[in-house]
C-alpha cells in the first residue's frame, strides 16, 4: 500500500511468558530479577545489538518521554521495582519485560508495515525460544496473562487519519460497521467517535484460531478498504466542497500559526485540518512539517516532561501554542 | 460532563471503544487520566467483557469448590475477580471452566498459529508434517512425481522419528 498519510504506523506485539516462573501478577521481586536475568542473558549470548534499561534507574519524566516516543507501554513505566526493557539499537524493537506478561516483544514501524514488523518480531522470538522456555499449550498456544491474547499472543494494529471521513460524519457508520468483522477500533482521545485529531487504533481482537499471517491479512485488508474510503472522500470534497474545505484547511493554518493558548483538543482538531490540506495538495503552508509528530509533541504529558516546572492548565496551553507556532513558522 | 473516576473535576480526555458494534465510552479528567494511562492504552473494554463473561459463566454453572493453582496458589475465585492468570499451571487448573469462556470471547477454542520449535516439541514437527502433507498433494496433482517420491520419504522419516520418541 503506498504511503499517502492516512496509514501513520503499524505495530506488532507478541505475549510470551517462562513456563517455570510465576506471572508477574503473582511473582516476587527475586523471581522479578531472575526472568530480566534470564532473557538479558539470552539476548547477550547471541551478540545482538540490545540495551537494557531498568525501571528503578529512571526518573518519572524520563519513563514519560519513553512512553510518549511509544517505545514502553504505560504498563510497563508503572512497573517501578520490577520492569525493565531491551532496546534495539534502531529503537524498532522493545522487549518489555514483567509487564503482564513476562516478556512482550514490540516492533514499530511507519506506514502500513504489519508483515515487515512480523518478521521482525518472529525473528527475535525464535532467538529467545532457543534460550529460555516458553509456556505454551497445545490447544490454547502461547500461554498469557490474560486469556484475551491467548493462542497467538499477538497483538497487531495500525494507527490511521481519518479527517475527510470524520468532519462528512460517516466514520461512525463505518467503525462500528467494521468492529463486526471482528476487529476492535479505538478512537483516542476523543469525544463519542468523533476522536481528537480524527486518529484511529485498529487491531485485531481476537488472537486465537487463526495463525498470525492470517490476522494480519485481515486486518490489513480491513485497512485498505478504510483507506479506499476516505480517500473517496477527499476527492468529492475536492470537486463539491473545494471553497469550503479550503476556507477550514486555511483558518485553521490561521489560528495554529497566530493563537496565545491553545487547549489539546482545539490544537489536535486544526492540526488534523491542516495536514488533510496538504495531503489534499488545497494549502501550500508548512510544506516539510511533520504534522503527526507534532500532534504527538502536544500531547499534555508530553508538554509536562519538556519542562521542569510544574504547569497550570493555563500555562500548558500557553506553551502548546507557542511550541505549534515554532514548529510551523521557523525554516 | 464530570469525570467518570473522581466525579470532581470536569472531563477533558474521552476515550471511545468499539466491540462487536457496541459503543462504550470513558471520560476523565486530565488528573485521573494521567493516573489512568493504562486505561487509555490497553484493550481494558475487552478485559472488562472477559471477566464479565468469566462471571455469567460461573453464575450459570453450580459452585464447586476449586482448589487453588498448585504453583502459584491462585484459586478461582481470584482468577474470577482479576480474569489473570498467575502463572502457566493456571490453564490447566482452570481449563475446564475456561474453555466456555474462550470460546466466547474468542471465537475460537484451538490455536493455529505459530508453534514454538522447543516448547512446542512434538506438536511442531507434527505442523510440520501436516504442511508437508498438503504440499505432497499439489505436486501429485501437477505430476511431478520425482518431487512427490522425495517429499513422501522425508514425510516417512518425519513420522518414524516420532515414534521413536514416544517409546
Ligand atoms: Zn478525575
Ligand atoms: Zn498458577
Amino acid at each position: 500500500m503506498e504511503n499517502n498519510g492516512i496509514v501513520l504506523t503499524s505495530r506488532i506485539r507478541l505475549a510470551r511468558n517462562l513456563k517455570n516462573y510465576k506471572f508477574p501478577l503473582k511473582m516476587d521481586l527475586e523471581e522479578s530479577n531472575k526472568v530480566v536475568e534470564e532473557v538479558k542473558n539470552a539476548v547477550d549470548r547471541q551478540n545482538l545489538n540490545y540495551k537494557i534499561t531498568y525501571m528503578r534507574d529512571l526518573s518519572e519524566v524520563e519513563k514519560n518521554v519513553m512512553v510518549e516516543k511509544h517505545l514502553i507501554s504505560p504498563a510497563l513505566a508503572e512497573k517501578k521495582e520490577t520492569g525493565a526493557f531491551l532496546l534495539s539499537g534502531d529503537e524498532k524493537v522493545s522487549i518489555m519485560l514483567n509487564e503482564e506478561d513476562h516478556i512482550r516483544i514490540q516492533t514499530l514501524g511507519t506506514g502500513m508495515s504489519l508483515k515487515e514488523c512480523w518478521e521482525i518480531s518472529n525473528k527475535i522470538d525464535d532467538v529467545l525460544e532457543g534460550e529460555v522456555d516458553y509456556a505454551f499449550d497445545r490447544e490454547l498456544g502461547y500461554v498469557t496473562a490474560c486469556p484475551t491474547n491467548i493462542g497467538t499472543g499477538m497483538r497487531a494494529s495500525v494507527m490511521v487519519h481519518l479527517p475527510a471521513l470524520s468532519i462528512t460524519n460517516q466514520i461512525e457508520k463505518l467503525l462500528i460497521g467494521i468492529s463486526q468483522l471482528g476487529v476492535a477500533v479505538r478512537g483516542v482521545y476523543g469525544e463519542g467517535t468523533k476522536s481528537m485529531g480524527h486518529l484511529y487504533q485498529i487491531s485485531n481482537q481476537g488472537t486465537l484460531g487463526a495463525s498470525e499471517e492470517t490476522l494480519i491479512d485481515k486486518i490489513s485488508q480491513i485497512v485498505a478498504q478504510i483507506v479506499e474510503k476516505e480517500e473517496r472522500m477527499r476527492a468529492h470534497l475536492k470537486k463539491n466542497n473545494l471553497y469550503e474545505i479550503e476556507d477550514d484547511c486555511y483558518r485553521a493554518y490561521g489560528l495554529l500559526t497566530n493563537a496565545r493558548r491553545m487547549p489539546t483538543e482545539e490544537a489536535m482538531k486544526l492540526l488534523s485540518l491542516l495536514k488533510l490540506g496538504k495531503e489534499m495538495e488545497i494549502i501550500d503552508k508548512a510544506k516539510d512539517k511533520d504534522i503527526y509528530r507534532l500532534m504527538v509533541k502536544i500531547q499534555p504529558n508530553n508538554i509536562l516532561s519538556s519542562t521542569d516546572t510544574e504547569l497550570t492548565g493555563k500555562e500548558r496551553d500557553k506553551m502548546r501554542a507557542e511550541i505549534i507556532r515554532n514548529e510551523l513558522l521557523e525554516n | 460532563m464530570l469525570c467518570d473516576e473522581c466525579g470532581k473535576n470536569e472531563a477533558k480526555v474521552h476515550v471511545t471503544h468499539i466491540l462487536n458494534g457496541k459503543k462504550s465510552e470513558n471520560h476523565l479528567c486530565e488528573e485521573c487520566a494521567k493516573k489512568n494511562q493504562t486505561i487509555l492504552n490497553s484493550n481494558f473494554s475487552m478485559e472488562n467483557l472477559f471477566s464479565a463473561m468469566l462471571n455469567n459463566a460461573l453464575n450459570t454453572t453450580p459452585y464447586l469448590p476449586a482448589k487453588g493453582c498448585d504453583m502459584c496458589g491462585m484459586t478461582y475465585e481470584e482468577f474470577k475477580q482479576t480474569g489473570k492468570f498467575g502463572c502457566s499451571h493456571c490453564i490447566d487448573t482452570f481449563k475446564p471452566r475456561l474453555m466456555p469462556v474462550v470460546k466466547n470471547i474468542q471465537g475460537h477454542e484451538l490455536h493455529r498459529g505459530k508453534i514454538p520449535r522447543r516448547a512446542g516439541g512434538i506438536y511442531k514437527v507434527q505442523k510440520d508434517i501436516e504442511k508437508l502433507k498438503e504440499e505432497l498433494k499439489s505436486v501429485i496433482e501437477q505430476e511431478e512425481y520425482e518431487t512427490a517420491a522425495k517429499l513422501r520419504d522425508k514425510i516417512r522419516s518425519m513420522e518414524s522419528n516420532i515414534k521413536k520418541g514416544d517409546e
